[in-house]
């Protein structure tokens, strides 16, 4: 029980601490980091299945396949969140870029007049 | 009434627009209405008006709306006092005038307008339910305390205007001109203002589901700010 809150409450604290400095040199580094250690444990549970299932029963959450979801879970929120930001990001220099057309083409009209 | 300018997010709104923007030329002459990419022809309608025409080559919401106006009047230096007004007709001119009042005499920097100090004819029960859980969670995540948080009627000195930078296009605007106020510290007030639902105002308003749309940007904005 006590492993599965260390579990949880670590994951909200890596959240949010990549979320308030999403574009800080130190985090982009380490989402490159976190990806690169990602792939190496892939490859090594794809190798040796057992030491999935030994480190989820040393965590307490069951099964090599529950932890395995569980990580995927947090990697694809902080995906989501991130894709959702970089969405708003582009949407607000689009529209600053309309703003500018809509303001120079309003002024020109009213010289016109 | 040379040094005011009246800001009206416009999103098709032609059925109403002309008699609207007739009335609050009466009193204040400057306007400038943004369209916000209408496609029902209320560009042509805020013309015959008389008002000046800010025109959005894409529908951006009405936040982005209330940016382009502001920033289109603060070019224009003779203004002192900015006006954010909504098109449907539910803001009383009379309300415009004791807001102005206030600002010049008393030492703020913006005033805004409270639909629970003053009365809300004709509020349907949902709006007023969601309406005063929106004024909660504001309070609560922007720590200034107000009686209404999302009303369209503000109004503002120039010091205020040029400190507007609004990102959050949609209605979540409002939580943004609060953040100004808490980061510079400005002075700000609220008065009683009277507003009219009428049958095309409601059923030109928001659905209640999009307080969670709204909630969840401003969270967001908050984390990651």
């Amino acid at each position: 029980m006590i492993i599965q809150f260390v579990l949880i409450s670590l994951s909200i604290v890596i959240l949010l601490y990549f979320l308030s400095n999403k574009s800080s040199i130190k985090v982009r580094a380490y989402k490159k980091i976190g990806m690169f250690l990602f792939m190496c444990a892939f490859i090594v549970f794809v190798l040796y299945p057992e030491m999935l299932n030994s480190i989820a029963k040393r965590l307490g959450v069951g099964r090599g396949a529950d932890l395995l979801l569980y990580v995927f879970f947090v990697g694809f929120l902080l995906f989501a969140i991130n894709v959702y930001i970089k969405f708003k990001e582009q949407q607000d220099l689009i529209y600053r870029l309309a703003r500018q057309i809509a303001i120079l083409e309003a002024q020109s009209n009213e010289r016109e007049n | 009434m040379k040094d005011v300018c009246i800001v009206i997010p416009v999103y098709n709104e032609r059925k109403v627009i002309y008699d609207v923007l007739r009335n609050v030329r009466k009193s204040f002459p400057y306007v400038v209405c943004v369209d916000d990419g209408s496609k029902d022809g209320s560009a042509e309608e805020i013309l015959r008006a008389g008002a000046a025409l800010v025109r959005h080559p894409i529908n951006m919401g009405q936040g982005a709306a209330l940016q382009t106006g502001i920033e289109f009047a603060r070019n224009n230096k003779k203004i002192k006092y900015f006006v954010t007004f909504d098109a449907d007709g539910q803001h009383r001119i009379e309300d415009v005038n004791s807001m102005l009042d206030v600002i010049k005499k008393k030492n703020v920097d913006i005033v805004m307008g409270s639909r629970f100090l003053g009365e809300a004819v004709d509020m349907t029960l949902t709006k007023k339910v969601v309406l005063k859980l929106a004024i909660r969670f504001s309070n609560f995540t922007s720590g200034i305390k107000l009686t209404d948080t999302h009303n369209g009627l503000r109004v503002f000195n120039r010091s205020f205007a040029e400190k507007i930078q609004i990102t959050m296009s949609d209605m979540a605007h409002a939580s943004e001109i609060l953040e100004i106020i808490r980061e510079n510290n400005f002075k700000y007030t609220e008065i009683p203002v009277k507003i009219h639902y009428t049958d095309y105002s409601r059923s030109k308003g928001q659905s209640a589901l999009n307080a969670v749309n709204i909630a969840f940007d401003v969270l967001l904005r908050r984390i990651t700010k």
